[in-house]
């Protein structure tokens, strides 16, 4: 029954640190729409009114020496273009409202992709749409557009950021349109958290040597052969999909995941005093690297933090769980306390 | 940066409307160059290829640059910079590398086609403007509309197409750009009137603005005018005192020496100090009331102030000169605008000053003259010579003789005046009063040549008189003593007469032979003829209402709402009110409440509104929805409460359905329309 796990293996092979780096663009499903009604809109000239301020200032002055009156009405006329311009940026903004809600998660230093939509509730399509948040993504290179009714998806590249959870609370919605010459924008409310684990740098986890053994058997039970094939259970959030048993799944049965025998063997304790560092951050990249190899190889681990302790456990839901208390880790009870590790 | 072809053609519309203006002064060469660089460009961006190498496009800057400077001089005018100021712009085409060459691009073509107006505020040339400002913006438009929006289908509707693939069509962005004007037009029009017009004068250009009579008389020189039909000035009589269209001679040059052998003239200026013109009533005149009327001269590069003869009174700050003209000297090149009152029943008076000196003519010339003298002085031996006489046997002499009118005399030789006279006896205006104001001096009576308009065309649209170029005029004058003034004579008047050309005089007593078939024209040319009336009303409007709006009338505007005296601040203030005004109008008017163009979405838009006005009246009785909560879990809610609302799940699921489930039809809205209004 091992083969037949092994014949739907088709996902990368399990190193640790190349499975573990690759930028997780894990979003959150949007839950709500956050109401872009009261947010202030505001307006402001753009650089480029300034060369048409030159312009026009050049085209005054001869019109003046001209005493060209025609000349003069050209003028005007394109002074009052550009106040009405100001007047179409900001309708060009009105009604739109942000789905922008959710966590995302990722390690420092990584970029991080935040996917959040603008939706366009009004009867007029809108045009040169920079999305961006405020202190943390700057907007895209290219100004989108997007009909009456419809979204607008975007794709927020959020730089590298310090560990810790950071809180995007501000979406903005600027645009230039129809001219160029006056910048409007709209900071519509957003919650999204990003979730920023420690870098996982350091020593590999066959130099923590702290197993809790019972059997007496490394960590890798399944390289280890042998029937151990325990039996059947419903799958969870957080299991590997290589332990679907798929041909159930092409049998119409529910998802169900294979259960080994020797993966329960071993623990290992992934404690805060094993790292031996003194720097905060070195230690929690430290601990970071270790949840990974962890993961990676399918054990239980249980992660041991000062004034904190997460039980030993499997699985994806176990992994971002301990990831999230180094992310959020702050040299004292963590702030959520632990109530919320339950509720996660 | 990528432009896309359809910016890329927008872009070049946008140029080529700025450019098109400035062909006949473009270098010879420089059509072709735009051309081809259009082309080059339009080809680059078809291959999706990178900008041209940066060497190239600096090569090819200095050389056409360097081309088109030497080609047309370096000079300050804005008309003479055009051609440098274009081509830069279409080497500039090669190069588009951020939005901010889009937009500067654009607006050196807005300058381009604001600097036409300066030289040539026409109306026509205004209308093209607007258009050209039109493309200009909608290039501008589409530059940032060029990301086609992505639809995700479903509900998303652009105008009328299904959903799915937004439309694109090439005249969107006027669409928008035209909105935008539009929406202009009352700010640009309040930012007009009340804009204070400044008192600098900076002067330092030269218009391409009509030449008009010059300050010489050649044979040859009015022959040119006379077949223009440019206007040269518009009168316009309050009084609706209009004398005969053939006693209206607008008195312009004075010319005082003879040159040559006496058919050329040429003026001797001197500047005189008085405040009003030394006049004298003309004995064979019938009395006439003093005529007051308003001239708008044409921008022209001459300096004269054409009045009605006889002018009573010079305007103020113009410079005076000799013989009764008066001219500018600044503003060249620029309409004027002023108002006069002659009298017609007066002569000049002024003293001449060299009018006797006698040009070298030839003897037989002389002789003739002399003859006339002896003649009158035969008859009137007691007056040694009167003046009258001469010039009346002069002008019969001209009759008798059988001299023609003709606008091609042919070639006169080195003696124009005595193949004139006696061998060719063919001429025009210019011809008759050159050559009668010399025979005048040479029989001692002093003489001078007078060049100006006769009469003009009336306009009975806009009861205007128009004066075209085609009116240009030359006269004699001939000094009849003191007490008595000079006195006109022109003699063409007598020839076309004597020509047996019946014609109305009033147009053109230059071109006697094409009043000859004024008489038998066709429908097509009084269609024209009526058609050109109306342009010049048309043009007289423009110029009265908009090219004629100075400081003057801003001031009259103020009287007349009650702000007189307030001047500037006043003027400032009403802009502030005026504008603020104007542009919460707008806004409110953008900002209004727009319904669907997809009657699928009116009818789920509306549902979604009358959603919103149950819950604000559940909310006012008590029981309000969470932000969280659906239709569905808020009327789930509401009934678990201690006081149940009748019919409210009904509106709920109602809505769910018309919102959620895809079943916006009319009746579904209705019954909720009806649950809603029970409350």
């Amino acid at each position: 029954m091992t083969a037949n796990a092994d014949e739907f293996d088709d996902l990368p092979p399990s190193n640790a640190v190349a499975e573990a780096l690759p930028v997780a663009p894990a979003v959150a499903p949007v839950t709500a729409v956050l109401d872009g009604r009261g947010a202030r809109l505001r307006a402001a000239p753009t650089a480029h009114c300034l060369i048409i301020g030159l312009v026009l200032a050049a085209m005054f002055m001869a019109a003046i020496n001209y005493r060209s009156n025609a000349a003069w009405m050209l003028v005007f006329l394109i002074t009052a273009v550009a106040a009405v311009s100001s007047l179409h940026a900001v309708r060009n903004l009105r009604g739109l409202g942000a789905l922008a809600v959710g966590e995302v998660t990722g390690f420092s230093g990584d970029p991080l992709r935040v996917s959040v939509a603008v939706r366009n509730r009004g009867a007029l399509p809108r045009y040169a749409l920079e999305v961006s948040a405020p202190g943390f993504a700057p907007a895209g290179a290219q100004a989108q557009a997007v009909a009456a009714g419809d979204s607008l998806s975007v794709d927020l590249a959020v730089p590298g950021l310090r560990r810790g959870i950071h809180r995007l609370t501000r979406l903005r919605v600027a645009t230039v349109y129809p001219l160029g010459l006056v910048r409007a924008w709209l900071d519509l409310p957003a919650a999204i958290t990003l979730v920023v684990w420690p870098k996982p740098i350091g020593r590999d986890l066959e130099q923590l040597g702290l197993i809790d053994d019972r059997s007496g058997e490394g960590g890798d039970a399944r390289a280890a052969g042998g029937d151990d094939f325990q039996g059947h259970r419903r799958m969870q959030t957080g299991d590997s999909p290589r332990h679907i048993d798929w041909k159930a799944v092409a049998r119409s049965r529910p998802l169900l995941v294979k259960d080994y025998a020797g993966e329960t063997t071993g623990t290992w304790w992934l404690d805060w005093s094993a790292t031996g560092l003194h720097d905060v951050e070195a230690a929690l990249s430290q601990l970071a690297r270790w949840v990974i190899d962890a993961h990676a190889r399918d054990a239980r681990y249980g992660l041991r933090l000062p004034g904190r302790e997460i039980p030993a456990d499997r699985g994806q839901r176990h992994r971002e769980r301990c990831l999230l208390a180094l992310a959020e880790y702050q040299g004292r009870p963590a702030v959520r306390g632990s109530g919320s590790e339950t509720n996660r | 940066m990528r432009l896309g072809l359809t910016t890329l053609l927008w872009l070049i519309a946008a140029l080529t409307m700025a450019t098109l203006p400035f062909l006949a002064v473009l270098p010879f060469w420089e059509v072709p160059a735009i051309i081809a660089l259009m082309a080059w460009r339009i080809a680059r961006e078809r291959r999706a290829m990178p900008p041209a190498a940066r060497w190239l496009r600096l090569a090819l800057t200095i050389v056409l640059v360097a081309a088109t400077v030497f080609g047309s001089g370096l000079t300050l005018g804005v008309e003479s910079a055009a051609p440098t100021l274009i081509i830069l712009l279409w080497i500039k085409l090669l190069e588009i590398k951020s939005a901010r060459d889009v937009l500067v691009t654009c607006f050196a073509a807005l300058f381009l086609v604001a600097s036409v107006l300066l030289t040539n505020p026409s109306l026509g040339q205004t209308a093209y403007a607007l258009v050209a400002v039109l493309v200009i913006l909608a290039a501008t438009v589409h530059f940032h509309r060029r990301a086609a929006p992505v639809s995700s289908g479903g509900t998303a509707r652009w105008t009328r197409t299904s959903a799915g693939r937004a439309p694109w069509r090439w005249s969107l962005p006027l669409h928008g750009s035209l909105q935008l004007l539009i929406q202009s037009l009352p700010l640009a029009l309040l930012l007009f009137v009340l804009v204070p017009r400044p008192s600098l004068n900076l002067s330092i250009h030269a218009g391409q603005a009509i030449s008009g009579i010059s300050d010489q008389l050649r044979p040859g020189d009015i022959a040119r005018l006379v077949l223009s039909q440019e206007p040269a000035m518009r009168v316009e009589f309050p009084n609706r005192d209009m004398p005969a269209l053939s006693d209206c001679y607008w008195r312009g040059v004075v010319l005082n020496r003879a040159e040559g052998d006496g058919l050329s003239w040429r003026r001797h200026v001197e500047r005189v100090e008085t405040e009003t013109w030394p006049l004298v009533r003309d004995a064979a005149a019938a009395r006439m009331v003093p005529v007051t009327y308003e001239v708008s001269q044409m921008a022209s590069q001459q300096p004269w102030i054409y009045a009605l003869e006889t002018c009573e009174q010079p305007l103020a700050k113009i410079q005076r000169l000799t013989g009764l003209v008066q001219e500018r000297s600044e503003g060249l090149g620029q309409s004027l605008r002023y108002t006069l009152t002659s009298r017609l029943d007066h002569l000049p008076a002024d003293r001449p000053l060299d009018s006797f000196t006698r040009p070298k003519v030839d003897p037989r010339v002389l002789a003739l003259a002399r003859g006339w003298r002896e003649t009158a002085k035969a008859a009137d031996p007691a007056r040694r010579g009167d003046h009258a006489m001469i010039i009346d046997l002069g002008l019969r002499h001209l009759i008798n003789e059988g001299f023609v009118y003709s606008l091609e005399p042919g070639d006169q030789g080195d003696e124009p005046l005595a193949t004139f006279l006696f061998e060719r006896k063919r001429g025009f205006c210019g011809h008759y009063a050159a050559a009668f104001a010399t025979l005048l001096r040479c029989a001692d009576v002093p003489a001078r040549v007078v060049v100006g308009y006769r009469g003009g065309e009336i306009n009975s649209i806009g009861d205007f008189l128009m004066v075209r170029q085609s009116h240009a005029h030359a006269w004699a004058e001939a000094w009849l003593g003191p007490g008595r003034g000079w006195r006109r004579v022109d003699p063409t008047n007598l020839i076309a007469r004597a020509d047996g050309v019946p014609g109305p005089l009033p147009t053109t007593p230059g071109t006697a032979g094409a009043t000859a078939a004024d008489a038998n024209q066709g429908w097509w040319d009084r269609t024209s003829h009526g058609w050109r009336h109306w342009k010049d009303y048309i043009d007289a409007s423009w110029d009265h209402h908009i090219l004629g709006y100075d400081a003057d009338r801003q001031a009259a505007l103020l009287d007349d709402i009650g702000l007189a005296g307030w001047g500037r601040v006043g003027l400032i203030a009403l802009l502030a009110v005026g504008g603020g005004a104007v542009l919460a109008a707008l806004a409110l008017l953008l900002n209004r409440r727009r319904h669907a163009a997809d009657p699928r979405q009116r009818l789920i838009d509306e549902a979604q509104r009358l959603w919103l006005r149950w819950c604000a009246a559940m909310a006012k009785r008590g029981v309000k929805r969470q932000a969280w909560e659906g239709p569905m879990d808020f009327a789930r809610r509401l009934e678990a409460t201690t006081r149940p609302v009748a019919g409210l799940p009904e509106v709920a699921a109602i809505y769910t359905r018309i919102r959620y489930g895809g079943e916006a039809d009319r009746a579904l809205v209705g019954r909720m329309r009806a649950l809603v209004r029970q409350r």
